[in-house]
């Protein structure tokens, strides 16, 4: 059997995990819906329960929760003027203004019609592009792959954080906390202090469900101010006609390939490449004065953008075993944790795996497409539910599912301790995704490393084309937000100075 | 997350907005020297340690070249100069604009509670009660220190919790709680 065929059967022969992406499915939704759950933390917590199923059934599942939500976190968006997740923030600009319009199914129906497109373009992107660029990964050498670390720890530094310092200090923080155990080659002690429990180093699961469930959660709990914000019930029609189709085509169109392009950058997501989709939207409309008072064109900018770097965010991770974005961070991570290796080599030793995460990510985007569609009120009406009864359920879900991995109270103590250190980063600005990817990338950083400098000295970078590009672009993407800044600072000055 | 509310209300009885003014109620933390010192000080005294600790690693066959010693001790050195960098950013008095909201007094109180309350269900849990027992109990506390009474929050919710808990944890994927 060749293995599409393959790939395509360990989905839809196995009621596992059809099972799977239903739920997936339903979480995605909900979790998009509701304005606090963000989709890092849904995934993290779903990675609780899914460690013991087989690759294709987890992946089905967590999977399935990335593409519901990019469906779910429209609605909060459109109908209360509040993102559903960070990727939705772009949404509110005209997708609120159409709903007071009264046309709060009309932008409900076209955002759903957006997102699926953005979706399936990135698709084909990734079904193009991810094997080349995999086949000329291979090629990379440990000195590349080692450059190729940096690149992808530097740039998520820079998008992540207001701050570059406060970025660097969570990326070194995720590295010396995987430092924690055996060291990968020798395996000498380190960081240990004696106990046995340590040599296997920090747990996964608690730490990505303590820095994403846990940390957002007590954030929440710690920040709650009350108010009851009334969604939007009289919602018009709900299906676009001819005319607006034929308005919407040019800006899906722009918005997709720009959200493509930024999607395949490391860390680089939906909330940037909404941003930047609407205002390129604005940028060709014939109706720029309409953006921003809702405009159909201005909301499918910002939702073809923001859902179209999926495809992006996947290429990257499978081809190079670089996240994507925080969400595929722990998906490599869950990887790792099933014995699946993301990066270059995954191409030749799973080509059926590959087949089965685009089969998910199709499917899943076609059932949510017309759930989104044939909705009814009735899905709006959650927006009502009180959010601390959804921190109960976290907290508890949280808690069980990082104690279902090992059976172990001693990791759930782990976990706790991580989601206190996330809210004491979160309160002073250090992000947790560099700390993520740090803890990720952080083995394959050291190892590659010391392999490159067994082979050659450090002078091997100089002699290596493509690492050095990598190595230059690293310390770019540090180098480049500093020099922004002060630009900037030296022109709102400027700008004060002709003022006064 | 972007936050529309306004008004403080740890009971849930929360004043209604219209959704469009909610949107622009600044709710954002202010920027505090302090906690940026502090953190800065923090995160100086890790990476001395880590540096400390790094060179302390005890090698079984010294071997020259990149040991098990040098990752670490980069890594310790990254976070020593970069907790610098964000010492001289707070000491010269460029302060951090904080992406977070502000905390309220009441979310301390309730943070307190929801801490302790882990705490607690975890050492009992160690201890070897099950956890089908204390999982209803941390909600219906949780429940009473976010303001929420009624038959709902303080009994059906942990009630329905519970069973979900056993049916998929205890039934399905057998997991001893």
């Amino acid at each position: 059997m060749n293995p599409i065929q393959q790939g395509i059967d360990a989905l839809i022969l196995d009621p596992t995990a059809l099972i799977c992406m239903a739920i997936g499915l339903g979480l995605g939704l909900l979790v998009g819906l509701f304005p606090g759950i963000t989709i890092s933390m849904a995934v993290a917590l779903a990675t609780g329960f899914t460690m013991t199923l087989e690759p294709a059934q987890g992946l089905a599942m967590l999977l399935s929760i990335y593409v519901a939500a990019q469906y779910g976190d429209r609605i909060p968006s459109i109908l209360v003027n509040t993102p559903g997740t960070p990727a939705a923030v772009a949404t509110t600009l005209d997708g609120y203004p159409m709903a007071k319009k009264g046309q709060g199914g009309l932008a409900l129906s076209i955002s759903a019609i957006a997102t699926t497109v953005g979706i399936l373009m990135s698709m084909v992107v990734f079904m193009t592009l991810a094997q080349p660029i995999a086949s000329l990964a291979l090629k990379f050498g440990p000195f590349e792959m080692f450059a190729l670390v940096c690149f992808g720890l530097t740039i998520i530094i820079s998008i992540a954080s207001r701050s570059v310092a406060k970025g660097l200090l969570g990326g070194l923080i995720g590295l010396g906390l995987a430092a924690v155990g055996l060291d990968p080659i020798t395996a000498d002690e380190r960081f240990t202090f004696g106990s046995q429990e340590m040599t296997g180093g920090f747990d996964f699961i608690a730490l990505i469900i303590g820095l994403f469930g846990i940390t957002e959660v007590l954030d929440q709990i710690l920040t709650y101010h009350a108010s009851k914000v009334r969604p939007i019930s009289s919602l018009g029609r709900w299906w676009p006609n001819k005319s607006e189709f034929k308005r919407i085509a040019k800006p899906m169109a722009l918005s997709g390939l720009l959200g493509i392009g930024i999607g395949i950058v490391p860390a680089a997501g939906g909330d940037i490449a909404g941003l930047i989709g609407w205002n390129r939207a604005k940028a060709i409309s014939k109706h720029p004065e309409e953006f921003g008072k809702g405009s159909i064109e201005g909301l499918v900018g910002s939702d073809t953008a923001s859902s179209s770097t999926l495809g992006g965010a996947l290429t990257t991770t499978l081809s190079l075993g670089i996240p994507g974005d925080s969400v595929m961070a722990i998906m490599i991570g869950s990887m790792v944790i099933w014995g699946i290796q993301p990066g270059p080599s995954l191409f030749e030793r799973h080509p059926d795996l590959v087949v089965t995460i685009a089969t998910i990510m199709i499917a899943a985007t076609i059932v949510s497409t017309i759930v989104s569609l044939v909705r009814t009120k009735a899905m709006t009406k959650l927006l009502d539910l009180k959010p601390q009864f959804i921190w109960g359920i976290i907290l508890v879900f949280c808690i069980v599912g990082v104690y279902a991995t090992t059976n172990n109270v001693m990791t759930v103590v782990q976990m706790l301790l991580f989601g206190l250190l996330g809210l004491a980063f979160r309160r002073v600005g250090v992000p947790a995704g560099p700390v993520v990817l740090g803890f990720i990338l952080g083995p394959l950083a050291e190892s590659n490393l010391r392999r490159a400098l067994l082979i050659d000295d450090v002078t091997g970078f100089l002699t290596r084309p493509i690492a050095i590009v990598l190595l230059v672009l690293a310390v770019a993407s540090l180098v480049w937000p500093m020099i922004r800044d002060a630009r900037n600072k030296r022109r709102t000055m400027a700008v004060d100075g002709l003022v006064e | 997350m972007t936050s529309t509310s306004d008004a403080v209300d740890p009971a849930g009885e929360a004043e209604v907005v219209d959704s469009g003014k909610a949107a622009h109620v600044d709710t954002g933390a202010t920027p505090s020297k302090r906690m940026e010192l502090t953190f800065a000080v923090l995160a100086l005294t890790l990476g001395l340690a880590m540096l400390l600790s790094a060179r302390a690693i005890r090698v079984r066959n010294e071997t020259g070249g990149m040991d098990p010693r040098s990752w670490p001790t980069m890594i310790a050195l990254g976070i020593l100069l970069s907790a610098g960098w964000t010492l001289f950013n707070a000491v010269t008095g460029r302060r951090a604009e904080r992406d977070v909201d502000g905390a309220t007094r009441s979310g301390w109180i309730q943070l307190g509670v929801v801490i302790a309350m882990i705490v607690l269900v975890l050492v009992l849990w160690q201890v070897g009660l099950s956890f089908l027992i204390l999982a209803p109990v941390f909600i219906i506390v949780c429940n009473l220190a976010f303001g929420l009474r009624g038959v709902v929050p303080l009994l059906v919710f942990p009630a329905v919790l519970t069973a979900l808990l056993y049916l998929v944890f205890q039934l399905l994927l057998k997991v001893p709680l």
